[in-house]
């Protein structure tokens, strides 16, 4: 291996790093490998001094404390995820047709597409009841899991296809029936992975709506409410005032701080009846609590 | 050499031979290479470790021949890890060896 491709290999194999972290580390191995040279050893000599580049990527990468499979992770997704069907279906044009081979595999594989529909539609009803249990929570998590749950699924279907192509080798129309009903499949299961997203996206849409709504009669209330006992506060100090200057008003007075004392906890139970997304945190809390200092003042 | 005891023993090699003076990476590899064979592709990721927790600070210094140069240098907690070391090592080494002699004897 030359210093170029060593290089190459060492940062397809660091990706994972920040910019100049990586820059840091390639310049330091490029640097060494450059004395290397000056000492008399062959660009290929001093490469092998490092030992297995997967050894030594993970040992820089523990350093860094990333899990050293992460990247090896990718690699073995993305490796799936780019092999054509177009190419297996190149290659099985030139096979021989049987003559009953063509209907039995057919219903194979038909059984095995009905298998695996139906247990898509079982994942389909547990999602949609995760979805209706979890979607007012958090949405952009959800969707985050949605698309790498989906790009597992095509990789799972990939490996499905190698596997698929390895057990019969030969009968070209064998093959098309076999293909199509799997291509059949993959569509379909396209068009519900994307259904699938369409009715998980409404249902958090309207989650948002319904919290919407909810909150806004909640607060609504809540100032009717305040606004309503910032009066009767108001009505109470006048009554004061009356009692004092000799009028018999002692029970309509205590009926109004009985009245402020009632809409005040009115308009608190407006805000504790907000629906939060969040666990309430300390902060929020004391935020909620300045009412009923009011209400005492 | 056992490759399980050289790993051990690198971090300290490492640390004692920047406390002797500042060195660039290919110098510290020399260095260390004189006292263990080891593979020299691993001493890297082990500086930008032990930089990472703040044991060396690094600088770049000019060079008359090529790019500029990054030399190491030990903080004080990087001495202070070191002086850890060594005794942990020492007994380490006092224990090891008194249990064999022990057996040699018994």
């Amino acid at each position: 291996m030359d210093k170029k491709t060593f290089i190459k290999e060492l940062e397809q194999a660091l990706s994972v790093l920040q910019e100049e972290e990586l820059e840091d580390i390639i310049s330091e191995y490029e640097q060494h490998i450059d004395m290397k040279k000056e000492r008399g050893l062959t660009e290929e000599e001093a490469i092998a001094d490092f030992g297995s580049l997967d050894e030594l990527a993970s040992e820089i990468l523990e350093a860094y404390h990333v899990r050293a499979d992460y990247g090896a992770e990718k690699k073995y997704r993305r490796k799936f995820l780019e092999k054509k069907p177009e190419a297996a279906w190149g290659r099985e044009k030139a096979g021989n047709a049987g003559l009953f081979t063509p209907v039995l595999a057919g219903m194979k594989r038909l059984g095995e597409m009905l298998l695996s529909v139906s247990r898509f539609w079982q994942q389909w009803g547990i999602r949609i009841g995760k979805k209706l249990a979890k979607f007012a929570r958090d949405g952009r998590k959800q969707a985050f899991l949605y698309k790498e749950e989906a790009v597992i699924e095509r990789g799972r279907e990939d490996i499905g296809k190698e596997t698929g192509r390895e057990e019969d080798s030969g009968g070209g129309r064998r093959r098309k029936t076999a293909d199509s009903g799997r291509l059949l499949g993959i569509l379909f299961h396209r068009t519900v992975n994307l259904a699938k997203a369409i009715i998980a996206f409404c249902l958090r849409i309207l989650g948002w709506g319904i919290r919407m709504i909810w909150n806004a009669g909640c607060i609504g209330f809540a100032l009717f409410c305040g606004f309503l006992g910032l009066f009767c506060l108001y009505g109470f100090g006048l009554l004061i005032v009356l009692l004092f200057q000799g009028y018999p008003l002692v029970g309509v007075t205590l009926g109004c701080l009985g009245l402020v004392m009632c809409t005040f906890s009115a308009a608190w139970l407006g805000l504790t009846l907000l629906w939060r997304v969040r666990e309430n945190t300390e902060a929020s809390q004391c935020r909620y609590q300045e009412p009923e200092g009011e209400q005492h003042a | 050499m056992n490759a399980q005891f050289k790993k051990g023993v690198l971090e300290l090699i490492v640390l004692e031979s920047v406390r002797q003076r500042d060195m660039y990476g290919y110098e510290l590899v020399e260095e260390v290479s004189k006292v263990v064979d080891v593979n020299e592709g691993t001493i890297y990721p082990l500086l930008k470790r032990l930089t990472n927790e703040h044991y060396f600070e690094t600088y770049l210094r000019e060079s008359t021949e090529g790019p500029p140069r990054k030399y190491y240098h030990l903080t004080a907690a990087g001495v202070l890890y070191r002086d850890n070391l060594e005794k942990e090592w020492n007994e380490l080494a006092e224990k090891v060896g008194g249990f064999l002699e022990e057996c040699r004897n018994g």
